[in-house]
């Protein structure tokens, strides 16, 4: 038990002091919420895959793979499906956010649909829909820490201490914002994905030693839901369809975008992130497959890294096993949070209150303190519908997709549109999973999220056919278009640009630039 | 000073495409679902998903280095 906690100590003094480190006052609201729009292609990349690859994966991923076998690479699909549309995305998202200043997802559905009311509803659903989220990554740090004591802390009392851990990272998270959550990252990121591999490489070489193949795998770990299968024929495409656009619906991701110092930097980002995700979780879902030949795997799956980690290697290896899953899960729960109390402060309350660069900071940093606070009680208590709660979340969150994607990529969408959309797409997903949920089954496998995002995509289509916008806002949305047109110039710091001078540090959005 | 971006090939929006539609549509799984017959020691599904996902971090690989190319010209 020293051994597998000393480990974890080392990691988390290391994680504290490079933070302290690289302290820096924040000179605005900018600095704050994106980091000053200041980081290259390595330290985005690893931001990028700390916040997109939780420690679920070493857990609910990897048990996938261990249980079901090959269909738990719909995972690896939408991961790499949703770095082409980071690419695609890149430039618009980018240059809008570096003319207009924008801090979150919300500033740009308000700059992009010339409303005040889209950014506080889509700062709502992201924020109430990523809550049970972060409430369930803080109680799987309590699995982490209960096979850390090597079995002798109790489930709840290694859930308390890990919140306990995570609540102690908010304190600079907190104080240093988005800059310390993507220096964190790169450090964490190296530990949970490059070590995570290396470590991943030697146990599958260890199995593979003990006559484990995938050759030697029964015929149902290949099996992909067919048309007669039991889930549906449209199952598993609704799997890789949520998964693919939901990413970018989640605000701790998509402010990703804006914390690069260029479109050249999210780009390189996106290229490198590729070979890192395909390595990672490739390997990853390959263990568990075959560590589902170990008799002690079968009967507890989602157990299998440490299960695995501490046959091969004893104690120590389960505390290094141990470590890889930390640094993917604070990573993950630092960005949500951070993003969140950006939402409050930006979107919520700036909304609807002129709020100077200090008062939303500091607007910022209390929102961080009390939802660290909430989440914190709220992963304590033994609530048993809460991943329930966060699969109908998810669903819901996903209905963002489309006034955001269509907005960024088509100029005909008004905001009329993309509220109805976003409103009856929420309720259809609530409908379906709270009172219809018998009936999702004669939908083929279709998820609430896609049938909610069918009827969103109809009312956004009709409200931009049948309800023009006047001339004046469909000349400011062609003006929006036109800047990041392919032969419009790119905004960098590395090159000078007029554009870039209008840059506006009051935190509000300029709907007209 | 003035940096356009490079025009995207037409190749590069088909690989795009191609590989959304090998990933996503449907038909393409339901004929895998009954499919296990072993290809080179490998069974055909997990083929897919390894072509496929290297084929799709390819595509914008080898889009970034094109138009990281292009920019080093200009």
């Amino acid at each position: 038990m020293i051994v597998t906690f000393g480990i974890q100590a080392l990691f988390f003094i290391a994680v504290i002091v490079i933070l302290q480190r690289s302290y820096k006052v924040d000179r605005n609201f900018t600095d704050y919420a994106v980091g000053g729009r200041s980081f290259g292609a390595s330290y985005q990349t690893m931001s990028f895959l700390n916040t997109w690859y939780p420690g679920a994966m070493f857990t609910a991923f990897a048990g996938l793979a261990a249980s079901e076998g090959v269909i738990s690479f719909y995972v690896l699909t939408y991961s790499l499906l949703t770095v082409v549309l980071m690419y695609a995305m890149a430039r618009p998202v980018w240059i809008w956010g570096k003319k207009f200043n924008l801090h979150t997802q919300p500033d740009l559905f308000s700059l992009r649909y010339g409303s005040r009311n889209i950014r506080a509803l889509a700062a709502l659903i992201g924020i109430v829909s990523g809550f049970p989220w972060l409430v369930l990554a803080m109680q799987a740090m309590g699995g982490l820490f209960h096979f850390m004591s090597l079995g002798q802390l109790s489930f709840s009392h290694s859930v308390a201490l890990g919140v306990l851990l995570v609540a102690i990272r908010q304190i600079w998270t907190v104080r240093m914002g988005m800059r310390g959550v993507i220096i964190s990252d790169m450090f964490q990121g190296i530990i949970a994905y490059v070590l995570g591999t290396v470590l991943l490489c030697g146990l599958i070489f260890w199995l593979w030693s003990k006559g484990h193949t995938l050759a030697a795998l029964p015929t149902k770990m290949y099996q992909l839901p067919g048309l007669g299968s039991k889930e549906g024929p449209l199952y598993f495409f609704s799997l890789l369809f949520t998964g693919t656009i939901g990413g970018w619906c989640l605000p701790f991701i998509f402010v990703r975008l804006f914390t690069a110092d260029g479109v050249g930097s999210l780009q390189k980002s996106a290229a490198l992130s590729m070979p890192f995700s395909l390595i990672f979780c490739g390997t990853l879902l390959i263990f568990g497959m075959l560590a589902s030949q170990q008799p002690a795997v079968a009967s507890h799956p989602e157990d299998v890294w440490f299960i695995v980690a501490q046959q091969a290697g004893g104690t120590a290896l389960l505390g290094v096993a141990g470590v890889v899953l930390l640094a993917a899960t604070i990573g993950h729960t630092d960005g949500s949070i951070q993003a969140t109390g950006a939402q409050v402060a930006n979107d919520l309350i700036g909304t609807y209150r002129i709020l100077s660069p200090g008062q939303l900071v500091l607007v910022s940093k209390l929102s961080m303190v009390a939802l660290t606070l909430l989440a914190a009680w709220v992963a304590c208590l033994n609530l048993p519908a809460l991943f329930k709660l966060a699969v109908l979340a998810y669903q819901g969150v996903i209905q963002l997709a489309v006034p955001q994607f269509l907005g960024i990529f088509w100029r005909r969408g008004n905001k009329q549109g993309a509220i109805v959309g976003m409103l009856c797409g929420f309720a259809t997903v609530l409908v379906l999973e709270l009172f219809l949920h018998d009936t999702l089954g004669s939908l083929w496998g279709l998820s609430s999220g896609v049938v909610g995002l069918a009827v969103n995509f109809v009312l956004y289509a009709s409200f931009a056919y049948l309800l023009p916008c006047s001339n004046e806002e469909q000349e400011r949305v062609n003006d929006l278009f036109d800047l990041v047109a392919l032969d419009s110039p790119v905004l960098s710091p590395n090159l000078p640009s007029t554009v870039t001078t209008e840059v506006q540090e009051s935190g509000s959005v300029s709907l007209r630039g | 000073m003035r940096l356009e971006s490079p025009p995207r090939r037409n190749s590069q929006y088909v690989w795009f495409k191609l590989n959304f539609i090998l990933g996503l549509l449907p038909p393409v799984h339901w004929a895998l679902a009954g499919y296990f017959a072993p290809f080179f020691g490998m069974r055909v599904t997990l083929w897919y998903f390894l072509v496929l996902c290297t084929s799709i971090a390819l595509s914008v690989m080898f889009t970034y280095a094109h138009e990281s190319a292009y920019r080093g010209q200009k």
